[in-house]
């Protein structure tokens, strides 16, 4: 199940209530295996859930947030002895980044990417070629076109 | 954990190596394809969507791109040569069987275009080549071993995480890479951090290079002559950015990057002219038994 960033929690509010609050111990454990802790020095998941949990989270939103330093290497959801996934808890804040157009560029970008031609990047000229030569299918999706309707309204 | 024995899949290429790295492509499709497994191509296949990026704008919308990808065409099992696009999918796939409301989403959206959805299995290629009996069947392949190269295994993180999702080796002791290489002749070298990740992810430029500074320093520390992964991201990190590193910082490593297909490839007789080594970025020439 779920806790957080399911479709109908995703502000910050409802974040901060309930089913985490319940679960956190506070041990450390996620600190402790996480490596943009240890290759940074602002970002720590528990702080980050504990924040949350205390609804004073507010300035984890946000394009300058460490929450862009997290490497989504899943270790602290393997490891919470709780079941918090702190992971699931650094998405939902950069969903609520985005929606508040407060995201590193290279969200909206390959975002828009995806959108409108079903691949993120971009199919230079030289890499077709090679394709080719290589006898490799071409690189565009024939799914460009039908994933903007799938999207938005919630 | 040997269950992806099927010898017919649908291959799942996902964005970076189809727009960028076109020659690890070409590595796996051919060892796939040289030992018996037959590879199906569907061009409607998008983006998973990538599980760091496109997820980090909304997870709604990862979900239903995803199940999209998923209910195309059936049940008939899906290889992917991205450890992020298996996991991605996987994980997607764990969410619509348990979570009614976000599975009526998606059943919703993708009622619009003609499809139900489908949740057929989705692995990583590696986990295809250590499928039961596959082993032998490399080593009984293998014409030209790599005896003596030492190698540094990097596993990265979506290769088996989320366990509960993707269930594959351990989640963060993983060994299959190691046994490959092993049965092509090459040596793991252990080495200190070998399960950390390479840093390629994190959207912060320092701490991304730390991380791969660190693994790099590590793995020449042990005496690696070559680093093998089997992850395009990854590959782009150790290959690309081991070039940007060591001109911003005068490092010499020096590690040439190989994906275990293309090591796999030539082990099996390739030849090692139409690999396409040539696009690495560091230099792969100098490494004994390829070069
Ligand atoms: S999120 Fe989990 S691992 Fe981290 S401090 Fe809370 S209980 Fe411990
Ligand atoms: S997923 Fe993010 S928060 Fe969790 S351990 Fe990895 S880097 Fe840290």
């Amino acid at each position: 199940m779920y806790t957080v960033g399911s479709s109908t929690s995703e502000d910050i509010d409802s974040i901060g209530g309930r089913e985490l609050a319940r679960l956190c111990y506070s041990c450390g454990i996620c600190v402790g295996g996480c490596p943009a802790a240890r290759f940074s020095d602002d970002f720590n998941p528990r702080r980050i859930v504990l924040e949350i949990c205390l609804g004073i989270g507010r300035r984890l939103v946000g394009g300058g947030s460490p929450i862009w330093k997290c490497t989504t290497c899943y270790t602290c959801h393997e490891r919470c002895p709780a079941g918090v996934k702190p992971l699931d808890v650094v998405m939902a804040l950069r969903n609520i980044s985005f929606r508040e157009g407060a995201c590193p560029e290279s969200v909206s970008v390959i975002r828009k990417n995806v959108l409108d031609d079903g691949v993120a990047g971009t199919v230079t000229r030289r890499a077709a070629e090679i394709r080719q030569k290589m006898g490799l299918p071409p690189a565009e999706s024939d799914g460009r076109g039908e994933l903007e309707a799938l999207t938005g309204h919630e | 954990m040997s269950d992806a024995s099927p010898s017919a899949y649908r291959f799942f290429p996902g964005c970076l190596a189809r727009t960028k790295l076109p020659h690890i492509e070409l590595s796996v499709r051919r060892c796939l394809e040289d030992l018996g497994v037959s590879l199906r191509d569907d061009a409607r296949f998008t983006c998973c969507p990538d599980p760091v990026v496109f997820k980090s704008s909304s997870r709604n919308d990862w979900l239903r791109i995803a199940a999209r990808n998923l209910s195309l065409d059936g049940e008939t099992p899906i290889v992917t040569l991205c450890p992020g696009c298996a996991s991605s999918l996987s994980e997607a796939g764990l969410v619509l069987s348990e979570d009614r409301g976000a599975r009526e989403d998606a059943a919703g959206r993708l009622d619009e275009l003609g499809l139900q959805i489908g949740l057929p299995p989705v692995f990583h290629f590696l986990r295809v080549l250590s499928a039961d009996g596959r082993m032998d069947e490399i080593e009984s392949k293998v014409t030209r071993r790599l005896d003596g190269l030492k190698v540094a295994c990097h596993y990265g993180c979506h290769l088996t995480r989320p366990s509960g999702a993707v269930g594959f080796d351990d989640p963060e002791k993983p060994e299959c890479l190691d046994k490959l290489v092993a049965v092509l002749g090459a040596e793991a070298v252990p080495y200190e951090d070998k399960y950390l990740c390479c840093g390629r992810p994190s959207l912060d430029e320092a701490t991304s290079a730390g991380m791969l500074e660190h693994k790099l320093a590590a793995m020449k520390a042990a005496g690696a002559e070559a680093i093998v992964l089997a992850c395009p991201f990854c590959f782009e990190q150790f290959d690309v950015g081991q070039m940007l590193l060591q001109r911003k910082t005068g490092a010499e490593f020096n590690l040439p990057v190989f994906y275990l297909s293309q090591l796999l490839c030539i082990a099996m007789g390739s030849d090692v002219g139409g690999l396409g080594l040539d696009m690495h970025k560091i230099k792969t020439g100098g490494v004994p038994g390829i070069g």
